[in-house]
């Protein structure tokens, strides 16, 4: 930060959208054609990129060449300048002249909001303060009476898994829709799997040791979810986590194997369905299900809480799933 | 002025993060970082929720028999944060899955060079 | 203790800056995972583990490794220009 008035610079280059891109910007043919369609529109005025690469194919058949073999990025009645690694970018005057507008109202927006909210900020009751609005009646329920009417010793999955279990029954839900969105969206039907072992033989056996601890812990995190902080969305979290670092450690093809998408999806389906089983009756009873039908056990133990456990283990199966499934996914797309 | 702000860190922070994440949800060209901002914003509410929960020596909701209701941080900001980061990695997932797709038509992650060949209508082979 | 909280909080904005203005994506990805993680801390001194157990599998885990899968998909298109059928 010592060099102000570059990294200033950079701010405003920012701001304006004209920043330079990294190393790893799109390089494709395409694009370069791209490019010259818009410094060419800036200076000649506004065309249909469509129009502009027939005319440029009519050039160049014109001057004798083959159009389908000529590379197009390599025009040759055009030689290539030495272009600099970080070129800045063009943006058509068009278009320039559009965003201009929404820029400037957007960064407006942003300050109003900003002020706005540290104006808030500064006025609401001080941070760590005991009479605040928020720890109200509903808290003070939770935390007084939460251990006698869920038998969970964690406030907060007793919370999310018995007070307010419609709701987590929507989130799964969610999480579900997710998947199977992504799946249509990146459906591969030709894909190849490859048994890639690690870049090198310390990375690979490092995650072969570390691996069954990982998924140790997921599982503990789940089962224990009742008893100490954790509960489904944690462990499955880590669990999913542990999946992947076990695709990548075994080979896809090894875990094909063990656990091919077919089973995953079948899996998530399995864990929503009891889910909504073993809480369907409460949803129909109009959601009062405090009744005591199902024994609490002592808090503490590992068989306590109802049905607690068996609902922190439907929620584990589906985040964790749901994060392989996205995993594999992405993966099977470059391919 | 400067009393007020170190009290009120996490808020003040909470708000710094959600105004770099909007300004670059709606400023930056990039795709990718424009889900970035998203995912910025998503821990800026997070950040300011849990913070909201929270009480000056309060110890984590792990209830004791004979403690008293006080001891413990408010646990419903807990519950509502921790559905809401999975949801968040969902919703990520699916933009980045959109993202993809538009790259395989578009050959760009630049918004407004997809919003030029869109307009211009062209449909490649 | 409010020493470390607030240079937590300091590193959480600097990371976000750094993330949001750094010019190549995949710098700004491990920025973000860093960013992740100094969150988990902030959620442990917020007295949620249960929040820091899912920031660390989730923010620094899956979502950085989603965005690095997406990078590298397009990068390998990129080299064999394939293209929408």
């Amino acid at each position: 930060m010592k060099d102000n008035p570059q990294w200033l610079e950079r701010v405003i280059q920012w701001a304006a959208g004209q920043e330079q891109e990294g190393p790893e910007g799109p390089e494709d043919p395409e694009r370069q054609e791209f490019q010259e369609y818009l410094e060419y529109i800036d200076a000649h005025g506004y065309m249909e990129f469509g129009a502009y690469r027939y005319m440029r194919r009519r050039e160049r058949a014109a001057l004798g060449l083959d159009a389908v073999t000529e590379a197009i990025h390599n025009p040759p009645h055009q030689p290539n300048p030495p272009k600099p690694q970080h070129r800045p970018r063009r943006r058509p005057g068009l278009l320039r002249r559009q965003l201009w507008v929404y820029r400037v109202l957007s960064v407006g927006v942003a300050l109003c909001l900003a002020v706005i909210f540290t104006a808030v900020a500064l006025s609401l009751p001080g941070f760590g303060e005991t009479d605040v609005p928020a720890l109200n009646e509903v808290a003070q329920r939770y935390l007084e009476r939460g251990m006698e009417e869920t038998g969970a010793v964690n406030a907060v999955t007793g919370l999310i898994l018995e007070y307010r279990a419609f709701d987590t029954f929507g989130e799964s839900a969610v999480l579900f829709a997710a998947a199977v969105s992504t799946a249509l969206l990146l459906n591969a039907p030709g894909r190849r799997l490859r048994n890639y072992r690690g870049p090198d033989p310390v990375l690979s056996t490092l995650g072969r040791s570390l691996l069954p601890v990982i998924l140790l812990f997921g599982v503990y995190v789940v089962v224990n979810g009742h008893l100490s902080p954790g509960g489904g969305f944690s462990g499955g979290a880590v669990l999913g986590a542990g999946l992947i670092l076990a695709s990548l450690v075994l080979g896809e093809e090894e875990m094909d194997r063990l656990l091919p998408q077919r089973t995953m999806s079948r899996a998530t389906t399995l864990a929503l369905l009891a889910y909504g089983l073993m809480k369907g009756y409460s949803f129909f009873t109009g959601a009062n299900h405090l009744g005591g039908e199902i024994p609490k056990g002592t808090p503490g133990a590992i068989l306590s809480g109802g049905l607690i456990l068996p609902l922190n283990l439907c929620v584990g199966v589906i985040v964790a799933c749901t994060m392989y499934t996205f995993y594999t996914l992405f993966l099977s797309r470059e391919e | 002025m400067l009393e007020a702000i170190l009290q009120q860190r996490y808020y003040i922070t909470a708000v710094l993060l959600f105004t770099i994440g909007f300004v670059t949800l709606f400023l930056h060209p990039n795709l990718l970082k424009k889900i970035i901002g998203l995912n910025l914003m998503d821990t800026a509410v997070f950040l300011f929720l849990a913070a909201m929960g929270y009480v000056e020596g309060g110890v984590a909701p792990m209830l004791e028999e004979g403690q008293e209701w006080t001891a413990y941080i408010n646990p419903v900001p807990g519950g509502l944060v921790l559905t809401g980061i999975v949801v968040a990695v969902s919703t990520t997932a699916l933009f980045l899955a959109l993202t993809q797709r538009l790259y395989r038509r578009y050959h760009s992650l630049n918004l407004d060079e997809i919003l030029i060949l869109a307009r211009s209508g062209e449909e490649k082979h | 203790m409010i020493v470390l909280e607030v240079l937590l909080l300091a590193v959480l904005i600097c990371c976000a800056l750094a993330t949001v203005l750094g010019r190549g994506l995949v710098s700004s990805v491990i920025l973000f995972m860093s960013y992740s993680a100094v969150m988990s801390i902030i959620w442990f001194l917020l007295q949620s583990p249960d929040l820091a157990v899912t920031e660390a599998a989730v923010g620094a885990g899956v979502t950085s490794l989603l965005f690095f899968l997406t990078l590298r998909g397009i990068r390998g298109r990129k080299r064999r220009g394939e293209d929408e059928g």
